[in-house]
Order: structure tokens, then C-alpha cells, then sequence
């Protein structure tokens, strides 16, 4: 008879109740709106809408082309800035350390690497309007011509 | 200082500084003015500290470390460094090449990718040096930033799966979108060489792993919230080359050889001959009783309910030898993320599912005259009982935890573990030089995890 089973048994109650009263303590955090973020890619792009779920797939390279067919390209703003967090916060409903975590064990274990990431919201726009596939996110209010809204996160 | 701890410094602060030095995966962001790069270079680091109140039990986590966490504190547990550059040849072929150097292997460099990878839609195809996804997270074992605990649950994830840990050879993804979620098969074939630290009341000897026609197959899905993943990988041929085998192997040819001998002297009395030539196929049945073709089979999720991860597995290994048998193993962990920190908690147990090896017919003649060879064969006896304990693997661990942010890119971790094999006959995963021995083993750990 393995004493372990006993002793873990005890352990298993403790740290339930541990897991339970740090849960019970905490508070939620804030997801305070910092304006609407839409997904957007070459007003040429098929499909004329992708879902969140679509969306959340495609940036972590779950999925390589688009549902209508053809290659996807994701583009990404540089890790931390506000954007970024809220983007993967709202739509992937995931933290920066969250998505290093994610990315970490695709790479490092040559699985896939993370998106390109662009310095500014303008520099993104201007890469997915020269390639064919390409998605960024930005917000609403940055939108320009020749720019197709793929997902609208404000609805 | 100790001499070990010095050994240490260098790693520990190199790692540090490329933690707070090199974040965002030293990848520039792309501006229009500026060419993307092709090369892209990254690493992940941890520096783990492990105290072990246990005088008799090393603790490894790889087959391969030479080092155990004997009693008292030890960095060579936990702590890794690795370092890759991904250079894309062509926006649909990339070369990646990773290195990693373990403390509890002497720090020495050891490539675990170098492949080739050619993409095509859905499809892309790899060849050269990649890591053998046995399991559920065996491919990502290694990476401590992006593992909720400090290390893998040994019992499922020690020895064995964490020791074949990559193949030469080829490999072929598939990935597919469907209606609920997506899809990624993967097939592989290839062949391996690792070491494998062999332990025995003098010495530690590196063993030869010598691993040939790994094939296998991985598919996993990605259903909502949920990750699920089986895996199958068939070993043709496993095999240990060390001086202890060798010994073992000359001490069973030696004897038998004199047994059939004895039988020809006993060639007038038919039922002592008999008997003789009996007791050497006896012996002969534990030639090379280490090596055969293994197969491990995987199933594993991990499911996100908000703050709640749910990570699971159940594996066997079927390892076909008498010796070394069949054996099955879970591990079920929890996190729960909060503001403050992740608490975790994790069970896992591993169960050998066919007898020991069975040594009982391994007797002396008792024929007057052979008593030598009756002398060898129970030393011989002696030696097999021996290695029917050490290579009993059941184990169980109970693992309490938390894990801190401190950047996007640093992780710090505090974790106590409860590590038991079934009887202090039986060393499980440990690196035990006397049997007996305590085989009750507390861990208290506390390491830094870096990605870069």
C-alpha cells in the first residue's frame, strides 16, 4: 500500500482550498475601453467577415489560409503596446504573457512562430495594403481608404 | 563558494542578462523604411534552484543528467539554456537551429533542432534534427516560461520521454481549419543517439542510447478553449551500450556457454543434461534484456475556463522486454490566475502494468561437480533481481505551486513536490545507489524563467 495516496490526499484538499480562497479574493480585472478595434485586410481579401474564433486561429497560425482559400498573413503590433494588449485581451480574451507562453512552446519546440510585428499601427496598414492575404488590426478611428473592416469588435 | 555554484555563475547571469537585455524576441519591428530580416533570434532560459531533504534519492528529470539533485541544493535540476535562429530562405522555406546546454549535463551544448522546412498551403514538410513530441508537452518540456509548472511531472514525463527528446530524420505537417475548431497531424520518421547516465553503486557511466526507425504519428485539435492531442511513436529499435550491459550481456554468454559444456559431460545421464541445457536457454532469455523495439502511446488536453487551465494526460509505454515491460502513467494539473499569481496543483502517477522481470528460474544445477558455475549463476541471479528493481518506473508526485510575472518575458516560480515509488525496493525515476533506500522525496524549487 502506497502511504503517498494518503498523504496526497491531504495535499490534494489543501491546495484546492488554497486555489479556492486565492480565487475567492481576487477581483476582476478592468477591460476599460480604449476605443473599437476592427481587423482589417486589402479591400480585395475574401471573405467579406471573419469571426473572432476565425480571427483568433489565424494570429496564432492555427490556421493558414482564409475560409474562402487562399493564404493568410497575420500582421501584429509590437508586444505590450496598448493595442496589442487590448486586441489580445478582447478578441483572444488572453494576456501578454498569455500569448509569450503560447508562442514560447510553438517555437521553441518548431511548431511555428508568432506574427510579424510592426512598430505602428500606420506601418501595418501600409504592409496589408501592398499584400495580398494580409490582416492587421487597428482601431477604428485609423481606417483608410482601400482598407476592408474583416471584423468589427464594436458590434 | 562551492565549486558547483561558480560553475553555475556564468550561465546564470548570462541568462539574466539576456532576459532584461534582449526582450521582445530580439525581433525588430518591421517598419516600412526598414527591410524585415530574415534571421530571427530568440532563446528561453531558466535558472532553478532545487532543495532535496532526501540523502539517498537523486532526482534527474532527463535519463541523460549525469548530475541528480542528491540532498541538499543543487541548480542542476531545472536550469537550461536555450538559444535558436530561425532564418527564412524564402517567404515559404525556413532553416531554425536550436541549441540548448543543461546544467545537469555538464552545460554541454547539445543541437536539439537543425531542420529545413518547406511550406506548401496547408502542408509543410521538415527535415533534419527536430524534437520527438512523445507526449503531450515532451516537445515543450524543456521551455519553463511556457510550462505552468517548474518542471514536468516526473513520473509522466521523466526519464524516458524526456531522454529521446529529438530525432534525425523527416517530418510532415498537415493543418487543416474545420467546423469547430483546427487541425494539425503530423507524421514523422527518423532516428536518434542520446546519452543516458547510468548509475550504479561506484560509478556513473554516460551510456550510448542508440535508437533507430522512430515513426510516429501526432494529431491534435484545437476545439474552443480546448487543445486535444494523441500521439503514437513507435521505436524499432532501442538499444544501451554501456559496460554495465556489456557485462551483464558476457556474464549470461559465459555462463550459458558453460552450461551447454557441462551438458555434453552429462551426455550418459540424459535428465541432468536436459536439465542443464534448460537452465542456459534460461540465461540466454536475458540476453540483451534492455533491448527491443518501445512503443509509447500519449492522449493528452488542456482546456482554458477563463482564470482555469485544465491540463491532462494518460500514456503507455509498452517497452517489450521482460525486464523493462509495459507501463501506463497520468498526470492531471490545475492553475488558476488571479492578480496576485497562478497557484497550481498537480497529481501524477505511473504504474508498471506487467510483472517484474521474473528471475526465479535463474537457479543453480545443484550438480556436484559445477560448483563454480553454480557460484556465477547466482551471482548472476543476484545481478538480474538487481535490475528487475532499478528498472521498476512506478512512481507518484504531488506538486503544489505558484508562478509570478514579472515582465512579459519573466516568470518567476516557487514549487513543492511530494515525489514516492510503491516500495523503498523500487527507485522509480530516482538515481539511487543502494537499494534499499528512503524513497520518500521532498523537493522545494524556486526558478527563473526568461524568454527572449
Amino acid at each position: 500500500m502506497w502511504c503517498f495516496r494518503r498523504a496526497s490526499g491531504k495535499h490534494l484538499a489543501l491546495a484546492c482550498l488554497s486555489v479556492c480562497f486565492v480565487a475567492s479574493s481576487m477581483s476582476e480585472s478592468s477591460n476599460g475601453d480604449k476605443g473599437t478595434i476592427v481587423v482589417v485586410g486589402r479591400r480585395d481579401i475574401e471573405p467579406d467577415q471573419l469571426s473572432a474564433e476565425q480571427v483568433a486561429r489565424i494570429y496564432f497560425k492555427q490556421s493558414t489560409s482564409l475560409p474562402a482559400g487562399g493564404p493568410v498573413e497575420p500582421f501584429d503590433l509590437r508586444e505590450g503596446s496598448p493595442l496589442y494588449v487590448e486586441f489580445y485581451s478582447r478578441v483572444m480574451g488572453k494576456s501578454p504573457a498569455q500569448v509569450r507562453a503560447y508562442w514560447a512552446r510553438q517555437s521553441f519546440s518548431g511548431m511555428g512562430i508568432p506574427p510579424r510585428q510592426f512598430a505602428s499601427t500606420a506601418e501595418a496598414i501600409k504592409l496589408v495594403l501592398k499584400t495580398p492575404g494580409a490582416i492587421a488590426y487597428v482601431q477604428k478611428k485609423d481606417l483608410e481608404d482601400g482598407l476592408k473592416v474583416l471584423l468589427d469588435t464594436g458590434k | 563558494m562551492h565549486q558547483r555554484q561558480l560553475r553555475f555563475l556564468p550561465f546564470a547571469l548570462s541568462a539574466l542578462l539576456l532576459g532584461h537585455g534582449v526582450n521582445s524576441y530580439c525581433q525588430t519591428p518591421i517598419g516600412t523604411d526598414e527591410a524585415p530580416s530574415n534571421l530571427r533570434f530568440s532563446g528561453f532560459a531558466t535558472i532553478g534552484v532545487v532543495s532535496n531533504s532526501n540523502p539517498d534519492a537523486g532526482v534527474v528529470f532527463s535519463g541523460a543528467q549525469s548530475k541528480p539533485a542528491f540532498k541538499g541544493m543543487s541548480a542542476d535540476l531545472d536550469s537550461v539554456l536555450g538559444l535558436q535562429w530561425d532564418y527564412a530562405l524564402r517567404p515559404d522555406s525556413s532553416l531554425t537551429i536550436q541549441a540548448v546546454a543543461r546544467a545537469g549535463e555538464d552545460l554541454q551544448p547539445s543541437l536539439r533542432m537543425a531542420y529545413l522546412e518547406q511550406r506548401f498551403d496547408t502542408v509543410s514538410a521538415r527535415f533534419g534534427r527536430m524534437r520527438t513530441p512523445l507526449f503531450l508537452d515532451t516537445y515543450a518540456e524543456e521551455i519553463g516560461y511556457a510550462n505552468p509548472l517548474i518542471r514536468g511531472p516526473i513520473p509522466l514525463y521523466g526519464a524516458a520521454p524526456s531522454q529521446i527528446i529529438h530525432l534525425d530524420g523527416a517530418s510532415l505537417q498537415w493543418r487543416m481549419p474545420w467546423a469547430l475548431g483546427s487541425v494539425l497531424a503530423e507524421g514523422y520518421y527518423g532516428n536518434g543517439r542520446f546519452k543516458y547516465a547510468w548509475f550504479s553503486p561506484t560509478s556513473v557511466e554516460q551510456a550510448n542510447v542508440i535508437v533507430d526507425d522512430i515513426t510516429g504519428i501526432t494529431v491534435s485539435t484545437v476545439l474552443g478553449n480546448t487543445t486535444l492531442r494523441v500521439a503514437r511513436t513507435n521505436l524499432g529499435s532501442y538499444r544501451i551500450d554501456s559496460s554495465n550491459n556489456t557485462e551483464l550481456n558476457t556474464g549470461i554468454a559465459a555462463l550459458s556457454a558453460g552450461l551447454v559444456r557441462a551438458a555434453t559431460g552429462y551426455a550418459a545421464v540424459p535428465a541432468i543434461a536436459q536439465s542443464l541445457v534448460s537452465k542456459a536457454r534460461v540465461l540466454d532469455s536475458f540476453y540483451d534484456a534492455l533491448h527491443a523495439s518501445q512503443q509509447y502511446t500519449g492522449l493528452g488536453f488542456s482546456s482554458n475556463f477563463g482564470q482555469l487551465t485544465v491540463l491532462g494526460d494518460w500514456a503507455t509505454w509498452n517497452l517489450n522486454t521482460e525486464m523493462l515491460g509495459k507501463l501506463n502513467a497520468w498526470q492531471l494539473t490545475l492553475t488558476y490566475e488571479t492578480n496576485y499569481g497562478t497557484p497550481y496543483v498537480s497529481v501524477s502517477q505511473k504504474n508498471r502494468t506487467t510483472p517484474r522481470g521474473d528471475t526465479s528460474q535463474v537457479t543453480p544445477t545443484g550438480v556436484p561437480g559445477l560448483a563454480q558455475l553454480d557460484a556465477g549463476i547466482a551471482g548472476l541471479r543476484g545481478g538480474l533481481d538487481r535490475l528487475a528493481l532499478y528498472t521498476d518506473a512506478s512512481m507518484q508526485s504531488f506538486t503544489l505551486g505558484a508562478r509570478w510575472e514579472l515582465s512579459n518575458n519573466i516568470a518567476i516560480k516557487a514549487q513543492y513536490d511530494l515525489l514516492t515509488t510503491p516500495s523503498p525496493q523500487l527507485t522509480g525515476a530516482f538515481k539511487v545507489r543502494n537499494i534499499p533506500f528512503d524513497n520518500n522525496v521532498t523537493l522545494f524549487s524556486v526558478a527563473l524563467d526568461v524568454v527572449f
